[in-house]
C-alpha cells in the first residue's frame, strides 16, 4: 500500500513540473550549420549560423517555377565567447535557436590560427551539438563566408557543404573529419588533429565577390561564389599549423587506411606520352614500428586494389598480363610518392598527423616512456619505410577501345 | 486507492440490503414432495408458475388413469410431443399388454418402460425438480394416484444456426462458430475432442435467471486445483442473473482493477479445443456464443488460430507484426509528442525539417492536436460500428475523407499528427483482444508525454510493464513466458515454430503432462531406404 501511494505521488511529480523544457517544434529555429570566426573586435568571438526557415522547404521546386533554390537565412553574431555570442544571436532570430540538426562546424582561418579551443569546448559540453558534425575550416576566408554561399545541392546550404565533405570519399583529396576524430587526437599527446579544408571561389569580379551587401531584411544578398572541399588543415594542439595539398592529403589518407575511392593517373606502359587512370576500390593500411638497436623504424604497409577505369585510345594492350603488371607498379610509385610527400610534409610542420605515436605507444609500451617526450625531437627526423602492394583486378567492360580503321 | 474507493461503494451498497442474497423465485417450493393426488399437484403448479400464458397444462386419461401434461409452449420440440408422447400414451397404451396399472407396477414404470419412445425420461418425486424440469425444457407427467411424475426431455426452441464467428473470422480453418443455445455449442467441442477424459461439468448461476453454465477441461492434462478453483469462484457468484459470459468474466478475474484482461474469451470451438489441450479451462455460458478461458496470458491475445493452421513462417512474420501494432497504437501518439515537443534531436534532419515545416502555422500544441485527433477518431469510429452498414459506410466517409482532410488543409492540425492517429488507430484493430487496453495506454503515455517528453514516456512504459508484470490469471504469471522466462515456451510466443517442434505444452497451463508430440517427428524425405531409379516415369519395355 505504501508503494502504491509513493508511486502516485511519483506520478504526481510530473503534472507539478508544468511541462518541463516543452519547446514545440515550430517554435524552434533549427541551425543547419554553424560557423565561427574571429570579430573585428579584438578579444571577440563572431558566430554565422544558418537557420532553416521550415516553410520554405514545401515550397514549389524551382523546376515547376518556385522560388529561389534556398531555404534559410544566416545571422551573425558576436560575443566574448562562442556560447555568448550565439545566445546573442536570439535577439536577432527571435526564437530558441536548436543545434542538433547542426551539420557542420565551419572555423575561419584566422579564428584556426588563433586556436579552436574557443569554440569546440561548447560544442563539446552543450548537450544540443552533437560532436559527429563534420570540423572545416575556410582556407584563406571566413566561416561567414562560407555561410553565405549559395549552393544548388541543396535548399539548405550547410547540408549542401555536409553532402560536399561526404563526396571526399569519392576522390579521397581531403579527409573527413568529425569534431570526435580532432577531439581524440587533441586527447592524445603526439597525434596532430587535420580537419576539411573548404575553399571559396569567387566567379567573375573579384572585387565585388565575397563582400555581401546588406538587403533590407538584415540578412545578406549572396554573390556568385562557388565551394570546394578539397586539401587539409594540419593542427598543433589547438591550433592551425599548415595546410596538406591535394596530394599530401591522399597521402595522409593512404596511411590512415581511410582512402575510400579515387583516381590515380599514371602514364601506359606502352607510349609513355599517352595516360590511362585507374580507379581505387579498395585500400588498406598498417603502421608497424620497429625498434631496431634503438633505432625506431616506421613501416607503412599500403596494400590496394583497383580497377582500370580509363585509357586514352590505342595506348595500350590490357589482355597482357605484363602490360598490366607495369601498370600496378606504375601505380604503386604514385601510392608511394603521394605517401611520402604526406610524410614529408608533415615533418616539416612537425606535427604528427599520422598516429605513428600512437602505433609505438601501442607496440612498445615501455620504450614508449621515454621516446613520448622527445616526441618532438624524433618525429621530424623519423624513418619512415613506405611498403605499398598495388593492385589491378578488372579492365573494365571493354579490352580494347575502339580504333579507327586503316 | 482506486481499490479502496470501489471498496467502500461495494459497502454502501451491500449496507442496504445485508444478508440478502438473490436466491432462486419466491416460491414454496424448497423440498416438498409430490402429492399422490393430482389436483394438489397441478395447484400447486399452477400457484408457483402463476398464471403464465406459456403453460400448458392438458389433463387426460390414460387406462382410466388421469394423467396431465406440464410444459411451456416454445421450449419443447411439438413433433415429438405430439408423435411420440401424446399419440403413445392416447392409442399405443392400449395395445401394451399386460395393461397397465394392473399389477404391482406404477403406472408411471410402465409408460416409462412400454410406452414412451424418448430417450431421456426420468422418475422424479419432489417438487424442486419438476420445476427445473418444467422451465428446462421438459414435459413433466404426473399420474393420478402416485407421488412420482416424470420428467421427459423434449427441447425444441428455436436457436440461431453455426454461422462464421463474426470477431474472428479466419481465411483458413473451421467456419464454425458457437451459437448461443449451451447444448449445441458443447457438442461442437465434443466433436472435437474425442475423448473419454474430456469433462463437461454442469453448474448453474444466475439466482433469478437459473443460468447454466458448464466448466470444461480435459482430465489428466489440466491441473485440478485450477479445475477446483474455477469452480470454487463459480460458486460464489451470487446474482440474480446471468446474462452474458461477462458477468461471470468479472466475477471470476484476478485483476479487477486493472485495465488489462485476465480472462480470455473466443467464439471459436477450435480455439477452446486448443486451449483445453493446452491445459486450460473453459467456461460455457448458456445464451451466449461468448466462452471464456483461464489462465489467460497476455501472449494470447496475439495467437490467432490461423496461424496454427497456415504456414509457420508467414504466421511467425504475422505474429511480429501485430506485436509492431500494438506498440505503434500505444507508444506512437506519445511518442510524436515527446519528439516535437521536448526531444526533436533524435529525428534525422530532413524528417525533423518536413516536420517542423507542417507544423508551421498549427495554433495548438502537438499534445492538443493528438488529444483532439485521438477523440475525433474514437468518435468517428463508435459511430460507425453500431450504425447500419450503408450509414455506417457514410459516417466513415464523412469523417476520414471530409473532416480529415480539410482539418489539415484549414491548418488546425499538421498533416504528420493525422497520419500517425490514421496509424494508430489502424494498428489497433490489428489485436482485438488489445484494441481498448492499448487506446487507454496510448491516452495514459501521450497525456505523460506532454508533461515530461521522453522521460515521462518511459516512466510510464516502465509503470505500465511493472503493473503487467505484477498481474496473475488463475494462477499464471501474466507476462509468461517472457517475463517469468521459460525458453521452451518462447517457440509460441513472438514466432510460431513448427508444429513437430512443439513437442511440448505451455509450460505454465500444461505442466501436469507436458508431452504433446512425438520428440523426433519432424518431417524428412525416407533415408535409408533403396536409392530411386533416376528416370521414374519411365516406361519399362
Amino acid at each position: 500500500m505504501k508503494i502504491k501511494l509513493f508511486l502516485v505521488f511519483l506520478i504526481l511529480h510530473l503534472f507539478v513540473t508544468g511541462c518541463w523544457n516543452r519547446v514545440e517544434l515550430d517554435r524552434r529555429a533549427i541551425v543547419a550549420g554553424f560557423g565561427a570566426d574571429k570579430a573585428e573586435e579584438e578579444g571577440k568571438i563572431q558566430v554565422t549560423v544558418q537557420v532553416v526557415d521550415a516553410g520554405e522547404i514545401k515550397a514549389i521546386p524551382l523546376a515547376r517555377g518556385g522560388s529561389m533554390m534556398n531555404a534559410v537565412t544566416v545571422y551573425t553574431g558576436t560575443g566574448f565567447t562562442a556560447f555568448d555570442a550565439f545566445r546573442n544571436l536570439s535577439m536577432v532570430v527571435g526564437e530558441k535557436l536548436f543545434l542538433s540538426e547542426v551539420r557542420v562546424l565551419v572555423i575561419g582561418e584566422e579564428l584556426a590560427r588563433e586556436g579552436l579551443d574557443k569554440v569546440i569546448d561548447f560544442y563539446e559540453r552543450d548537450h544540443e551539438p552533437n560532436i559527429r558534425d563534420y570540423l572545416i575550416v575556410v582556407k584563406g576566408g571566413e566561416a561567414k563566408e562560407v555561410l553565405e554561399t549559395e549552393l544548388r545541392i541543396n535548399k539548405i546550404w550547410a547540408y549542401g557543404i555536409d553532402s560536399m565533405v561526404k563526396t571526399t570519399m569519392a576522390h579521397s583529396k581531403a579527409p573527413a573529419t568529425e569534431i570526435i576524430d580532432f577531439l581524440k587526437a587533441v586527447e592524445s599527446k603526439t597525434t596532430a588533429p587535420v580537419a576539411t579544408v573548404i575553399h571559396v571561389l569567387r566567379k567573375g569580379n573579384e572585387e565585388n565577390a565575397g563582400e555581401g551587401k546588406s538587403n533590407q531584411d538584415g540578412t545578406t544578398a549572396v554573390q556568385p561564389k562557388e565551394l570546394k572541399v578539397s586539401e587539409t588543415a594540419v593542427f598543433r594542439h589547438y591550433k592551425l599549423t599548415g595546410w596538406l595539398d591535394e596530394k599530401e592529403s591522399r597521402g595522409l589518407l593512404w596511411v590512415t587506411g581511410k582512402v575510400k575511392s579515387g583516381i590515380i593517373v599514371v602514364s601506359s606502359p606502352e607510349k609513355e606520352d599517352k595516360l590511362a587512370a585507374i580507379e581505387i576500390i579498395r585500400a588498406k593500411s598498417k603502421i608497424k614500428p620497429e625498434i631496431t638497436d634503438g633505432n625506431l623504424i616506421i613501416n607503412i604497409d599500403v596494400w590496394e586494389e583497383g580497377n582500370l577505369g580509363e585509357e586514352q585510345p590505342d595506348t595500350m594492350d590490357v589482355s597482357k598480363p605484363i602490360v598490366l603488371k607495369e601498370l600496378e607498379e606504375q601505380k604503386k610509385t604514385v601510392i608511394e610518392d603521394e605517401i611520402s610527400a604526406a610524410v614529408i610534409k608533415a615533418q616539416e610542420l612537425n606535427a604528427d598527423i599520422f598516429g605513428f605515436g600512437e602505433a609505438v605507444r601501442r607496440k612498445y609500451p615501455r620504450e614508449w616512456k621515454q621516446l613520448e617526450d622527445q616526441w618532438d625531437e624524433i618525429f621530424p627526423t623519423l624513418e619512415v619505410n613506405i611498403a605499398v602492394d598495388a593492385k589491378i583486378r578488372r579492365t573494365g567492360k571493354i579490352t580494347k577501345s575502339a580504333e579507327p580503321k586503316p | 486507492m482506486a481499490r479502496n474507493v470501489f471498496r467502500r461503494l461495494l459497502s454502501l451498497g451491500r449496507g442496504r440490503e445485508k444478508n440478502k442474497s438473490f436466491s432462486t423465485c419466491t416460491s414454496p417450493a424448497g423440498t416438498v414432495k409430490l402429492s399422490r393426488d393430482l389436483a394438489v399437484n397441478l395447484n400447486m403448479i399452477r400457484d408457483t408458475l402463476g398464471n403464465s400464458m406459456d403453460v400448458v397444462v392438458r389433463e387426460l386419461l390414460v387406462c382410466r388413469t388421469r394423467v396431465a401434461l406440464v410444459y411451456i409452449n416454445g421450449l419443447i420440440n411439438e413433433t415429438a410431443l405430439r408423435e411420440n408422447v401424446m399419440r403413445a400414451l392416447m392409442i399405443d397404451m392400449h395395445n401394451v399388454e399386460p395393461s397397465p396399472g394392473s399389477g404391482s407396477k406404477d403406472l408411471a414404470d410402465s409408460v416409462k418402460e412400454k410406452v414412451l419412445s424418448i430417450a431421456d425420461v426420468k422418475k422424479i418425486g419432489d417438487f424442486r425438480t419438476v420445476l427445473d424440469g418444467i422451465l428446462g425444457a421438459g414435459i413433466v407427467l404426473f399420474f393420478n394416484g402416485e407421488d412420482t411424475g416424470l420428467i421427459l426431455k423434449l427441447p425444441g426452441f428455436e436457436t440461431r444456426s453455426v454461422e462464421e464467428p463474426h470477431t474472428e473470422t479466419v481465411v483458413r480453418g473451421s467456419r464454425e462458430g458457437f451459437v448461443e443455445a449451451l447444448s449445441v455449442n458443447i457438442s461442437m467441442l465434443r466433436r472435437r475432442i474425442k475423448s473419454p477424459d474430456l469433462r463437461l461439468e454442469r453448474m448453474q448461476v444466475g439466482g433469478v435467471t437459473q443460468t447454466d453454465i458448464c466448466v470444461a477441461y480435459i482430465k489428466g492434462i489440466v491441473n485440478t486445483k485450477l479445475v477446483d478453483e474455477v469452480k470454487k469462484r463459480l460458486q460464489r457468484i451470487d446474482i440474480d442473473g446471468v446474462l452474458e459470459s461477462g458477468y461471470l468474466e468479472e466475477f471470476i478475474e484476478d485483476a479487477p482493477f486493472s485495465i488489462f484482461q485476465t480472462v480470455g474469451n473466443t467464439e471459436r470451438p477450435d480455439k477452446v479445443a486448443a486451449k483445453l489441450l493446452e491445459g486450460r479451462v473453459a467456461i460455457f455460458t448458456d445464451g451466449t456464443p461468448i466462452v471464456l478461458t483461464v489462465p489467460y496470458l497476455y501472449i494470447e491475445s496475439f495467437q490467432v488460430s490461423e496461424d496454427y493452421y497456415s504456414r509457420y513462417i508467414p504466421g511467425s512474420l504475422l505474429r511480429m507484426i501485430r506485436l509492431l501494432c500494438v506498440i505503434i497504437t500505444a507508444e506512437l501518439p506519445a511518442l510524436y509528442v515527446a519528439i516535437t515537443a521536448y526531444n526533436p534531436e533524435v529525428l534525422p534532419s530532413p524528417l525533423l525539417i518536413s516536420m517542423a515545416s507542417s507544423r508551421e502555422g498549427v495554433p495548438f500544441p502537438a499534445i492538443g492536436e493528438i488529444l483532439v485527433m485521438g477523440v475525433f477518431f474514437q468518435i468517428l469510429r463508435e459511430a460507425g460500428v453500431r450504425l447500419p452498414r450503408p450509414v455506417g459506410l457514410t459516417v466513415s466517409l464523412v469523417g476520414a475523407l471530409v473532416v480529415g482532410e480539410a482539418v489539415v488543409s484549414a491548418g488546425l492540425v499538421s498533416a504528420p499528427a493525422v497520419i500517425i492517429i490514421a496509424l494508430a488507430g489502424i494498428c489497433s484493430f490489428v489485436v482485438p483482444p488489445q484494441s481498448d487496453t492499448n487506446l487507454l495506454l496510448s491516452l495514459f503515455f501521450t497525456i505523460l508525454a506532454g508533461f515530461a517528453g521522453f522521460f515521462g514516456l518511459f516512466l510510464g512504459f516502465v509503470l505500465v510493464l511493472a503493473h503487467m508484470a505484477s498481474l496473475r490469471s488463475f494462477g499464471a504469471p501474466y507476462l509468461s513466458p517472457a517475463a517469468p522466462l521459460s525458453p521452451g515456451d518462447l517457440k509460441d510466443t513472438f514466432i510460431r515454430a513448427p508444429w513437430w517442434v512443439m513437442t511440448g505444452r505451455p509450460r505454465v497451463t500444461g505442466w501436469k503432462n507436458t508431452r504433446r508430440a512425438g520428440v523426433v517427428s519432424s518431417p524428412s524425405p525416407p533415408r535409408n531406404e533403396e536409392k530411386k531409379p533416376a528416370h521414374r516415369y519411365k516406361v519399362d519395355e
